[in-house]
């Protein structure tokens, strides 16, 4: 089994007034231990509508999805607390929704590791002759 | 590195926000660890103009 820092306070929230979850989203009251989550998202714009299935799973086939950032600190942090008030307390929390893999959490976390992977392609049948002069390529 | 806290009231009467997303964490507590990374490319730099989608390009 797990354990949550004894240090960390207790939260405590009279109303909570969330809409949706939707995609993959956590909504979670209570202590987490760990999180992990990740969305990708490829959003294809097209002049032209074109329902041909691709060939290869395009997260697959794009280095771009493959990539992962690394995190390490610079020099070890110890870290030492003192609360003098054990509890956080949150009268009213209002929001619409959660989505593509995002999470809220009343509670305490452990350890949560989120990556988010957004890419948006434009595809025109011809140069757009509205578009500035920076979106042209020459070739 | 020592790092000392001390944590006094914490009393927050409403929190209004739209929306959590792409993988954003929204908490009301503590937490030991948080590692948040985010890649989002968007035009002018995806700008393509032809009849298929280079899906090879990185």
């Amino acid at each position: 089994m797990f354990t949550i820092d004894p240090r960390f306070r207790l939260a405590s929230v009279e109303s909570f007034d969330v809409n949706s979850a939707i995609t993959s989203s956590i909504l979670q009251f209570g202590d987490v231990f760990s999180i992990t989550a990740e969305s990708n998202a490829l959003a294809v714009q097209q002049e032209t509508a074109n329902f041909t299935e691709f060939e290869k799973d395009p997260f697959e086939m794009m280095p771009y999805y493959k990539k992962k950032p690394i995190h390490e600190p610079l020099y070890p942090v110890t870290l030492n607390r003192v609360n003098l008030n054990p509890t956080i307390q949150v009268q009213r929390v209002t929001f619409n929704g959660i989505s593509t893999s995002g999470v809220s959490v009343v509670g305490s976390v452990h350890s949560a590791t989120m990556m988010s992977r957004v890419r948006q392609i434009r595809q025109f049948d011809q140069y757009p002759q509205t578009a500035p002069p920076l979106h042209r390529k020459e070739n | 590195m020592n790092l000392n806290v001390t944590n006094c009231n914490l009393q927050v009467d409403e929190i209004k926000f739209a929306a959590v997303s792409s993988s954003s964490l929204f908490l009301i507590g503590d937490a030991h660890n948080i590692t948040l990374s985010s890649i989002f490319d968007t035009p002018p730099e995806s700008l393509i103009i032809g009849p298929f989608v280079p899906l090879s390009i990185s």
